[in-house]
């Protein structure tokens, strides 16, 4: 039975270039027309094995999507369906959604900086809600909780935060270290300037130990309706 | 250099302290099975041994162990409800 294996939604049709979906399995990429986007799929014979060089598979591919078109959705891995049709109908439902999504990231990469040192975390601040029942309480709660407050970072990341579109910050994963990790959406236009300010910032807090990742597609903003804090002034961009 | 700074927009290339041996690879795992888009699908996943869970139609995944006490994942293959 044929899988067919989500990978990215575009603003555009790729350019007819090979994409070589191999790296997933025997099969060949598909577009999937959205209205006013376009699912690009991998149909293929199975669906891939789940290791590393699946993900490695997946991953190129979004990145040369990427490449050739200005707004991509990357796809989360392991979404796959028996028909086309599973994939599509969903998206379709939510076209608008999607074409406001393809508008924040267009243009734009993210870039992943990790903190491995620095103060200890907090919780964002509560601010005041619209009234709303308890499980809405809840969800509040919990998403307060998963947004850290990093002391500090406002400032010390303040030139950073000029060159941004977005920010979403989480706590870290302690299995590997990590304390905070913050993702960062930024146009490609303000890369050079943006890589400038990062050995700064990084140098500015040694004891932090900053890392910052190479830019790539921004799977941390492809959700709909996904947080975005705007930083500084130059935001938005 | 200029060809250098396109390959290496950060100006990080090389050096070790910033970016560690595996920082490609956790960035993939990061990116690719706990962001992104999801669709209503099927998610089956398991990998190196890491217990994540099976869902069905427009559900959430994490790993095993960051569920609540008590939970007990699900394992990949078993039916899903949806069809």
């Amino acid at each position: 039975m044929k899988a067919w294996w989500a990978l990215a939604v575009v603003d555009r049709p790729p350019a007819p270039r090979p994409l070589d979906p191999s790296g997933l399995g025997t099969g060949s990429l598909e577009i999937l027309d959205l209205g006013g986007c376009s699912l690009v799929v991998a149909a293929l014979d199975r669906a891939p094995a789940v290791d590393v060089d699946a993900l490695r598979a997946h991953d190129a591919i979004v990145r040369a999507l990427a490449e050739s078109a200005e707004a991509v959705l990357p796809v989360r891995f392991g979404c796959v369906a028996a028909r086309a049709d599973d994939l599509a109908s969903p998206l379709r439902a939510r076209e608008a959604v999607l074409r406001e999504a393809l508008g924040r990231v267009r243009g734009a990469v993210q870039i992943t900086v990790r903190a491995l040192g620095g103060p200890a975390l907090g919780d964002a601040p509560e601010t005041p809600e619209p009234e709303g029942g308890p499980g809405a309480r809840f969800l509040r709660r919990r998403a307060r909780a998963l947004t850290p407050n990093v002391p500090g970072w406002g400032a010390i990341g303040a030139e950073l935060h000029a060159l941004l579109r977005a920010e979403l910050v989480e706590r870290g994963d302690p299995r590997t270290g990590e304390r905070w990790r913050a993702y960062h959406l930024v146009p490609r236009a303000s890369l050079r300037e943006y890589g400038d300010a990062a050995a700064r910032v990084r140098a500015s807090v040694p004891d932090w130990s900053l890392t910052f990742g190479a830019p790539g597609p921004p799977y941390a903003f492809a959700a709909e309706g996904g947080p975005l804090e705007a930083r500084g002034a130059g935001a938005r961009a | 250099m200029s060809d250098r700074r396109d390959r290496d927009p950060l100006g990080l290339e090389g050096d070790g302290e910033v970016l560690p041996p595996d920082t490609s690879l956790l960035d993939l795992v990061d990116n690719l099975l706990d962001k992104g888009l999801l669709i209503h699908g099927d998610l089956v996943l398991g990998l190196a041994g890491v217990d994540l869970v099976y869902v069905g139609l427009s559900a959430m995944i994490c790993a095993a162990d960051r569920l609540l006490p008590g939970e007990r994942p699900s394992r990949p293959g078993e039916p899903s409800d949806e069809r």
